[in-house]
């Protein structure tokens, strides 16, 4: 089944512009055998997520008391029991303040996502981490990213940018996230012109050129060189294969549809119709994934100071961590806790939906990375102190999971420094004053 | 280095304090300490400013927005649109916030200190008549009537000793490193009986935070150069628990991150009269006790002040509601002309850890006092 | 690509004289390489790369990457690990993406100008002259050699296709320089080889690995023009034209970085990366203090040492250091201001001098919840004074000892110490790390332990010593502590331990006799005709 195109014939049609016509039927036996690629030879695509909640956790319910595997699932992360295996839970991660003051609700997230305390609220100081990955993974994916919020307001519910001032704008209707994926400009995957990126092609010609080197070398060495020599040229080789996959036609994706189209609804705050949107949100984005029309996404299921309430209630989930009182025998805001247990439902959710796709040899959620954030940890008084993070899926096996990793009290960069290393980024420390880190989290990216 | 008994040369001991919050003593017996319920929260309070039948009707489910809008909108507002929170003396006749002395804290145990001198409550010439709590380990003629007046407020009152939001908000701040206060007690040879004098200064620098969420022992902090924030007391040490007695004014500095702006928000100074501290040097190098004061009413809602109606529409809090019941049960400083006090009673819980002081005045480091433990 | 013999020395000559001196004429020469057999090959470290790309492109293009580490350390260093290790794939994907991310920022609108040196006739279009320029600059600092003329020209088709290709000149000329900053000739500095002159079958290292020798020694980076430019003259043959440069090279600020290179392999400071410690028992131990207590530690080395040029075996004993503020709360000492990293005395009676009390070697060489003597001790017999300590038995019976009851490090290793399985190696280690107990496991100065007061005496080598002060003197006083440096010191440069008694005993008088200074042994060592010797090992010239 396995074919590589001769390295010559690409390089010289792509070098010519050629543009290939690759008009495929849909079948299963694109997938080879094991699954792990496309019968092109194409790995399948690894995508990147981040999913937001706001207004944390309590921490008595939601952080596992022991570190490592099999972790326990205390009442705020019930949601998880179907695929706690593919989801990892850190705990005792802090955001470092840098002299800057904590804003409530405007430092956890733009310290997580950018690396660097902000010294304004809710300003992301430089990129932050799924934007570096979307420019690494992209590639030719219609859209670099797509950000989401089910909830009203939801252009500015975002905490992914380029830096103070330059937010992504969050898309809150289901319709419009629907008539942008699937609308007249919907790139067809599986019925495509494909034209092979020529600089990946000329890349790939100067690693070949380097190869070359490799007999006058080889004979100029002693025996324990040569092997050394032997295995940086096949390190090279794999480099360049790598390039070379890129230069075939898109996998083709056999399970990509055009869902039908969602009725139009309008964005509330009631938590039951912003999970309703998410639900149907999510779907949408599945079909997204499985199209290739983008490989990275940010859903923000609320904003920081959420304002969401239930239905009947006049008081927001924001002020109820405020307001409530810590039950002096529970041992926590009772209320308050039924908003977390909502949206993390949500989360599992959305966890399971991923799960719920097969993909290869697996299913889409084991081909993906999402890192699920909040932006306070305690909201009532708005700690930064072991701010709550998950990572979910297997990034194609790049990843373990399935752990609850306890950070005792290191930066939060940790977290996303392994993202980016996870999705291939060249890059060896991250992060600024004492959110500088070049650990990464070694539990999980052994 | 001897176990805490009398040196040769006198010593100086220096901290930075860790904890400087409204001393909130929680009985868990509400029922004990508030029989009349709770102060109002914002919806409440509408709710009982308006006639029973308008009450009624704005109680149906299907006019939740309506009564929503009202009590956040309408309510929070004077009559020239002052914020309830800002500006809570603006609404001292306003009849929608009535005077709740029932929701005072009826029960007889507070933290603080005898400000007066007096166990009796009655009047001297620096205090009106009052009650007086005793402290938890007992000692009689305890003087904080903001307790007594805050303590039924569940913004105040909290779960723990550790208090409620406004108490907590304020220790966050502190120890996100907005502000500090540094204290300083000089002239040390026996700590089981001695004369000291006691500094008392507020600083710019921040602290580094330790993996426990503490401040890092023995760091160096600079004084403001302001002389104004330069306190001195006169004190003396008995076994180990210093207690000063009283300055006129003790002045520092809080600052309070504000939404929306940047930098390290704005600068308040407080003022607190009468102000006496009576804390544990403990073995370990740390100071433990509590500052007993007086403040102006309004000033005790000084978190609430700078941030305005958000602590109200947000956090439920009355601010009106709280003020008259401060002003109706302030005990100091009163007014030579009308003989009403101006001034309330309140205790602050203080923890401090060591570290070192730079003096602003100095240039060097030759003024630089050395944190010691035992 | 160039064949055995198709080039002689002599050739060489004679196109070095007839060619004007310009440096940005060497390529031109289109010299092949000498010899016919490369010796050993050394991977580049993090820091040479990171160095080299610095040089040659200037401080501000960003290297990014994550290195492969070299984990082997054969002897006593890291250093000579480097001609073991190869590149796996994953560390072959990282030198793509850093090649990738190093030509795009060279070719860049910000610094085309300036770092390209010539621009094409059209921005759209191959330019081989221009290109040509480029590689014939830049290459040989890549390469650490001249080029011959085919390898330049293969790099300009490569450029030239690739700006064909993607119709700017500019990304063509980017992606040839990928290929070169991912070359076997650029990752690997090879030891070429060539014929000693007068001495018929006998090889020596080539000029310009000599070169390199010399640079990555002194620098930690690749040689620099001026450095190529005497190698290829072959002024690095005769011992006035090797003194200049290595003169000039010692008075140079880079000297800095590569001494602090060296101490930071000597002092094994790679593994602080993994250093953890219990964040319960030392909460104190936060992220600043993590990073500023080993550039505390290479600030008071290279202050010492190289600016005020002090005798060696001062380091063990001097007050003087650097501080900065997280640091000063460790130390418990006041810090004037809350800014960077200013100069700091502990006062005379300190019960600090000398590097063995700052905090990265206290923290360094502890346990995660408690100070370990018998680490420390280890730490100083074999980091500082290059004594081996044997590995513990394998088959200790740890049931035998019952230190429940003591309160203090000393009374439990008091047991060890009873038990002769264990008391041979114990008592080489301990007594050395005992004198440090008045530091816990991250530094901080203690009088007492679990309320017990702590004895900190010991009798080292025969000689009583009363604490972390006479620790300090006690190691400056022992000639191992010098002759460690200098074995060292030798490993480092050469990449490889020295064997050769009558070398090193006669560097160690050089050193003695020049009052101890650094500059004094490493301009020693960088003269010595056996630091440029090849592997003592016969030309393995297999037929294949």
């Amino acid at each position: 089944m396995k074919h590589i195109l001769n390295r010559r014939a690409v390089l010289r049609g792509a070098m010519g512009s050629a543009v290939f016509a690759v008009g495929l039927p849909l079948l299963d036996c694109f997938v080879n055998t094991n699954g792990t690629a496309l019968a092109s030879g194409a790995p399948l695509p690894i995508r990147f997520g981040t999913w937001f909640w706001g207004l944390g956790v309590t921490p008595v319910r939601f952080f596992p008391t022991k570190a490592g595997k099999n972790y326990e699932l205390l009442p705020e992360t019930q949601s998880l029991a179907q695929v706690k295996g593919k989801v990892s839970i850190l705990s005792g991660f802090n955001a470092s303040l840098d002299g800057n003051p904590n804003f409530p609700h405007g430092t956890g997230g733009p310290t997580i996502r950018s690396g660097t305390a902000p010294n304004k609220p809710a300003t992301l100081q430089g990129p932050s981490f799924d934007v570096l990955i979307a420019e690494a993974i992209s590639g030719n994916s219609r859209f670099r990213s797509v950000d989401l919020s089910p909830m009203k307001g939801g252009a500015s519910n975002s905490n992914s940018g380029l830096g103070p001032g330059r937010m992504n704008p969050s898309e809150d209707s289901a319709l419009a996230f629907y008539n942008r994926l699937f609308g007249p400009e919907f790139r067809d995957p599986n019925a495509l012109n494909f034209t092979p990126d020529p600089k990946v092609a000329a890349r790939r010609s100067v690693l070949s050129a380097v190869g070359d080197q490799r007999k006058s070398l080889e004979a100029r060495v002693g025996a324990a060189d040569r092997m050394r020599l032997d295995e940086y040229f096949t390190s090279l080789r794999q480099v360049e294969n790598q390039l070379a996959l890129q230069l075939q036609a898109p996998a083709p994706m056999p399970a990509c549809k055009v869902p039908e189209k969602v009725p139009d609804v309008e964005a509330e705050v009631n938590v039951e119709t912003v999970a309703a949107n998410h639900r149907v949100m999510t779907k949408l984005l599945t079909m997204a994934l499985m199209c290739d029309q983008t490989r990275v996404f940010n859903m923000n299921f609320n904003n920081g100071a959420s304002n969401l309430t239930r239905p009947g209630s006049t008081i927001t989930h924001h002020q109820l961590t405020h307001e409530e009182a810590v039950d002096a025998k529970l041992g926590y805001q009772p209320e308050a806790t039924k908003f977390v247990e909502r949206i993390m439902q949500e989360w599992g959710f959305f966890v399971t939906a991923m799960d719920g796709i097969p993909e290869g040899d697996g299913t889409l959620l084991d081909h993906m990375l999402i890192v699920a954030h909040s932006e306070t940890c305690f909201a009532k008084i708005h700690t930064v102190e072991s701010l709550p993070i998950m990572f979910a899926g297997r990034a194609g096996g790049r990843i373990n999971s399935g752990l609850h990793v306890a950070g005792r009290g290191d930066t939060v960069s940790r977290a996303g420094l392994t993202a980016m290393q996870a999705m291939g980024l060249s890059l060896d420390s991250w992060g600024t004053g004492g959110n500088e880190t070049k650990k990464t989290l070694t539990e999980i990216l052994s | 280095m001897g176990l805490g008994g009398f040196r040769a040369t006198a010593e100086t001991r220096t901290y930075v304090v860790e904890r400087f919050t409204y001393a909130m003593y929680y009985d868990a017996d509400f029922q004990k300490v508030c029989p009349y319920g709770w102060l109002p929260n914002l919806e409440e309070a509408f709710l009982q400013s308006i006639g029973p039948d308008e009450r009624k009707r704005l109680m149906q489910p299907e006019n939740a927005p309506e009564r929503s809008k009202r009590f956040r909108g309408e309510f929070t507002e004077g009559n020239a649109g002052e914020d309830l929170c800002s500006n809570p003396k603006s609404f001292e006749s306003d009849p929608r916030y009535p005077l709740m002395l029932d929701r005072a804290v009826q029960s007889k145990v507070a933290y603080g200190l005898d400000l007066d001198g007096r166990t009796d409550g009655a009047a001297t010439a620096n205090s009106c008549q009052h009650e007086k709590f005793v402290s938890p380990n007992n000692q009689p003629g305890i003087d904080n009537q903001a307790f007594r007046a805050l303590g039924c407020a569940r913004t105040w009152r909290g779960g723990s000793d550790a208090g409620g939001d406004q108490v907590q908000f304020e220790q966050a701040h502190m120890k996100d490193g907005n502000y500090n206060y540094l204290i300083e007690i000089r002239g040390i040879t026996d700590l089981q009986n001695d004369e000291v004098e006691v500094g008392v200064y507020s600083t710019d620098d921040k602290p580094h935070m330790g993996l426990d969420g503490k401040f890092v022992p023995y760091q160096t902090f600079s004084t403001k150069k302001e002389m104004r924030f330069v306190n001195t007391l006169h004190g003396r040490i008995v076994k180990r628990v210093l207690t000063t007695d009283a300055v006129d004014s003790l002045r520092v500095e809080t600052k309070y991150p504000v939404s929306g702006g940047n930098g390290m928000g704005t600068a308040h100074e407080r003022v607190f009269r009468g102000a006496r501290f009576q804390l544990t040097l403990n073995g370990d190098g740390t100071l433990k006790g509590v500052m007993g004061a007086y403040e102006k009413p309004e000033e005790v809602m000084f978190v609430g002040r700078i941030g305005g109606k958000a602590l109200a529409t947000v956090d439920g809090a009355v601010c009106p509601l709280e003020n008259k019941l401060l002003e109706a049960l302030a005990d100091g400083y009163p007014d030579p002309k009308t003989g009403k006090c101006t001034h309330i009673s309140l205790a602050y819980a203080v923890e401090a850890t060591p570290a070192f002081i730079v003096h602003a005045e100095a240039a060097s480091t030759d003024k630089i006092s050395a944190a010691n433990s035992d | 690509m160039t064949k055995k013999g198709e080039f002689n020395l002599l050739a060489a000559a004679v196109m070095a004289a007839m060619l004007a001196v310009p440096l940005v004429s060497m390529a031109d020469l289109q010299q092949p390489p000498a010899s016919d057999h490369i010796d050993g090959m050394y991977r580049l470290t993090e820091g040479q790369y990171r160095n080299t790309i610095a040089d040659i492109f200037g401080p501000d293009i960003v290297t990014g990457g994550r290195f492969e580490p070299t984990s082997r350390r054969p002897h006593g260093l890291l250093a000579p690990g480097n001609y073991q290790i190869a590149v796996s794939p994953s560390g072959m994907e990282q030198f793509a993406a850093m090649a990738r991310k190093i030509a795009g920022q060279v070719i860049d609108e910000n610094h085309r100008t300036a770092l390209i040196g010539c621009k094409p006739a059209f921005a759209g279009r191959a330019d081989d002259r221009c290109a040509t320029r480029f590689f014939s600059r830049v290459t040989p600092l890549l390469y650490r050699r001249p080029l011959s003329k085919p390898e330049v020209q293969q790099l300009v088709s490569i450029a030239s296709a690739a700006s064909a290709t993607t119709h700017d000149f500019y990304a063509g000329l980017g992606l040839a320089l990928e290929a070169a900053l991912v070359s076997p000739s650029f990752l690997f500095q090879m030891d070429e080889l060539q014929a000693l002159p007068g001495h018929a079958g006998e090889w020596a290292l080539d000029q310009y690995a000599k070169a390199s020798r010399l640079s990555f020694f002194l620098w930690n980076t690749s040689p620099d023009e001026e450095l190529l430019e005497a190698a290829r003259k072959g002024k690095l043959q005769t011992s006035r034209g090797l003194e200049k440069q290595v003169d000039r090279m010692m008075g140079s600020v880079r000297l800095k970085v590569g001494v602090r290179s060296f101490f930071f392999d000597m002092l094994q400071m790679d593994k602080l990366a993994d250093l953890t410690k219990d964040s319960i028992v030392y909460p104190q131990f936060i992220s600043e203090v993590r990073s500023d207590m080993s550039e505390q530690l290479l600030r008071t080395l290279t202050a010492q040492l190289i600016e005020e040029k002090r005798d060696y075996r001062e380091i063990f004993t001097t007050r003087r250091t650097y501080m900065t503020d997280a640091l000063a709360a460790i130390y418990h000492v006041p810090v004037p201001v809350q800014v960077g990293w200013f100069p700091y005395e502990f006062p005379a009676d300190s019960a600090r001098a000398g590097i063995l009390t700052q905090i990265e070697f206290l923290a360094a060489f502890s346990h995660n919840g408690r100070s370990s003597p018998t680490i420390r001790g280890q730490g100083i017999r074999e980091l500082l004074l290059c004594q081996a300590v044997p590995d513990p038995p394998g088959n200790v019976d740890f049931t035998a000892f019952d230190a429940s009851h003591a309160k203090t490090v000393r009374d439990r290793l008091t047991e060890h110490r009873s038990n002769p399985a264990c008391a041979g190696c114990h008592k080489i280690m301990d007594p050395l790390g005992l004198t440090l107990e008045n530091f816990d496991g991250i530094g901080v100065f203690r009088v007492s332990e679990n309320g017990s007061p702590i004895d900190a005496s010991a009798s080292i080598d025969g000689k009583d010593v009363k604490d972390a002060v006479g620790l300090g003197k006690a190691i400056s006083e022992m000639p191992a502590a010098t002759s460690c440096l200098v074995s060292r010191l030798v490993e480092y440069g050469t990449r490889r331990p020295s064997t050769d008694k009558a070398w090193l005993a006669n560097l160690n008088s050089q050193f003695a006799g020049a009052g101890y200074r650094l500059s004094a042994i490493m301009k020693s060592i960088a003269m010595s005709d056996l630091f440029y010797a090849r592997y003592p090992r016969p030309l393995q010239k297999e037929t294949r």
